[in-house]
């Protein structure tokens, strides 16, 4: 019995010890693996990424099994950070996606916070959408709150919800009351729910952070530009006429602010003002931007002077520009162009945009105009796509330029982020394209409706006009015709510019109409 | 007496329609006086037209004529970009 216990206890402990050296084997491997996590760390955290990331890469992606999943939830999340020093901000936000549904709370929570920073950085509103959905409410109040409150906000007047973004963007303002893009947003809220006062003093004290900046200043511009905005909504024509005319001649939103103050003028029946005006946005030098609206704003000052012959030359610019417009949009939409088609018809005009900025003069003929889909790039609807394009290819020679870019694995893991973003983001722009196109063959027709009804007033306007003039004696003739005679400054060079030996570009904002009103009275 | 009653029927509508257009937004006028040309560049032996333009077409409802821009809400939106993360 004795012979057969001893075999029995020797065999026990035998596994006993195997057991406990596995035991002891794993618990050394997993005092390395944490220490190589440790290490890898702290090379994130001392900026060494070049050397991090294939090390966090290896743990993330290629360990099978070795790492325990919240450690590889960590891996992943330490490499963004270090892609994101980088500056390759897509690669980064691709590992945060597993890991806002995938981790635990902890690492999910600062995944999201660092997926809504990349979405700020980028500016893409998919990635925004998805990073907000993964938000949890109740880990709302541990992410980053002023970026997660904006973000949020952006995401509710995606979505229309006003009174949401509202409050979530006064919430902000209440931590930082100086935030430029609270203060702007605030301002289009209320613009929107029509309480102007409250419009007028937000972009009121957005401007006045821009106080000490030249009035060139772009931001300051668009500033401005919110205050003259809001002054026109409440029909306080004056007020908003002098904010227009603080945009100097040399600032990118010149043009802009002259075709509002145009309106603005009109608004306020300054029609020698509004006429003035127009002649500026009618001029060469703005010939290749479509805006028919300025044309009939043009063409309806014309006819409230009754100033047939200068209404014919404008309608005669109409027909030539816009009428058929409609009829070509119409033609090349109803064909279905392949997105191949839209694609080759984006980087034409691109190409085209490029030469003329250049200096050079090329053939326009195309099957659309050529300032329609020059137009088109600055568009909502595709100058979002079209920079998120040009950052990603920036991001993507970057990263080959790097030195993450030798390591074979991370460098087939970053290209296929690549083309797969570049694809759907070609993708969004040619829809962005055709429904620009879309959306501007709907306008056309509506303008083209509008250029029927004033063609319609001038017939009738100039059969009146010549019936009084056919009822007037001569003597009254006479009177008519020395009040309407402009030679006075005719002689003085006053017709349309009133500078002599001036390039043409400085005259912009310039030109004087010195027409009168030629409707006769009764 | 008829042209002094016009006048002060004119000069209360002004006032009236200012202290409208006060209560909803008070503009920060500068102190400095401006000079304002613009408006003045054409002194000519002609009437100014601009008066001539009020009395003429006042029959006419332009409303009618053109989509009058009541905002510029869309241009608004599209310049939101500027401040974005500033």
């Amino acid at each position: 019995m004795k012979i057969f216990k001893v075999p029995h206890l020797f065999l026990t402990l035998i596994v006993l010890l195997f057991f406990i050296s596995i035991a002891a084997q794993a618990q050394n491997t997993s005092k390395a693996l944490k220490s190589q996590l440790i290490n890898l760390r702290n090379m994130v955290n001392s900026n060494r990424c070049d050397i991090a990331v294939p090390g966090l890469f290896e743990v993330a992606y290629t360990s099978k099994g070795q790492f325990a999943a919240e450690d590889i939830y960590l891996a992943r999340q330490w490499m963004s950070i270090c892609l994101y020093k980088m500056g390759l901000y897509q690669a980064a936000a691709f590992p945060l996606i597993g890991n806002s549904y995938q981790a635990s709370a902890n690492v999910a929570v600062k995944s999201v916070d660092l997926l809504l920073r990349i979405t700020d950085k980028v500016n893409d509103p998919s990635l925004l959408n998805y990073a907000v959905s993964k938000i949890d409410v109740s880990l709302k109040n541990q992410l980053s709150t002023d970026l997660v409150g904006l973000k949020l906000a952006e995401h509710a007047m995606m979505a229309g919800q006003l009174e949401e973004a509202e409050r979530l963007y006064k919430s902000v303002l209440e931590k930082k009351k100086e935030n430029k893009e609270a203060l702007y947003q605030l301002g289009l809220i209320y613009l929107k729910t029509n309480k102007l006062k409250l419009a007028y003093d937000s972009f009121e004290k957005l401007s006045e952070l821009y106080q000490k900046k030249s009035n060139l200043d772009y931001e300051k511009g668009v500033a401005n530009l919110g205050l003259a905005r809001s002054l026109y909504q409440a029909k306080m024509w004056q007020d908003s006429i002098d904010m227009y005319k603080s945009i100097p001649r040399n600032h990118d939103l010149y043009r802009q602010s002259l075709f509002e103050m145009a309106w603005a003028q009109f608004r306020s029946m300054k029609f020698r003002a509004a006429a003035s005006t127009m002649e500026s946005l009618q001029s060469q030098f703005y010939e290749n931007v479509f805006d028919p609206e300025s044309l009939l704003l043009r063409m309806t000052i014309q006819l409230f002077i009754c100033q047939f012959e200068d209404l014919e030359n404008s309608m005669k610019i109409y027909d030539e520009n816009y009428l058929n417009t409609g009829v070509q949009l119409q033609q090349w939409l109803a064909k279905k162009p392949s997105q191949k088609e839209i694609f080759s018809l984006i980087q034409d005009t691109l190409k085209k945009k490029k030469i003329f900025s250049l200096g050079y003069d090329m053939d326009l003929k195309n099957t659309i105009p050529y300032f329609i889909l020059r137009t088109g790039l600055d568009s909502p609807l595709v100058r979002p796509h079209l920079n998120l394009l040009e950052s990603l290819k920036k991001e993507r020679k970057l990263f080959r330029k790097s030195a993450l870019a030798k390591n074979a694995k991370i460098s087939k893991f970053a290209e296929r982020i690549y083309k797969s973003r570049l694809a759907t983001v070609n993708v969004r722009l040619i829809e962005g394209f055709r429904a620009y196109l879309e959306l501007t063959k709907t306008q056309v027709d509506q303008y083209n409706k509008q250029y029927d009804f004033i063609k319609y007033e001038f017939l009738n306007s100039k059969r009146v006009n010549i019936k009084k003039l056919t009822s007037m004696s001569a003597e009254e003739k006479e009177q008519l015709n020395a009040n309407q005679k402009r030679d006075f400054y005719w002689e003085n060079g006053y017709r349309y510019w009133p500078f002599q030996g001036e390039s043409w570009v400085d005259e912009i904002g310039n030109y004087q109409f010195v027409g009168v009103n030629r409707c006769i009275n009764e | 007496m008829s042209k002094v009653i016009l006048i002060f029927i004119a000069f209360i509508g002004f006032v009236v329609h200012a202290e409208e257009a006060s209560e909803v937004i008070n503009v920060k006028k500068s102190r400095r006086i401006k000079l304002q040309f613009e408006e003045n560049l054409i002194n000519g032996k002609a009437d100014s037209p601009d008066t001539s333009f009020l009395n003429t077409k006042d029959e006419y409802n332009y409303k009618k004529l053109i989509k009058i821009r009541e905002n510029f809400i869309p241009e608004v939106e599209a310049s939101g970009t500027t401040f974005k993360g500033k």
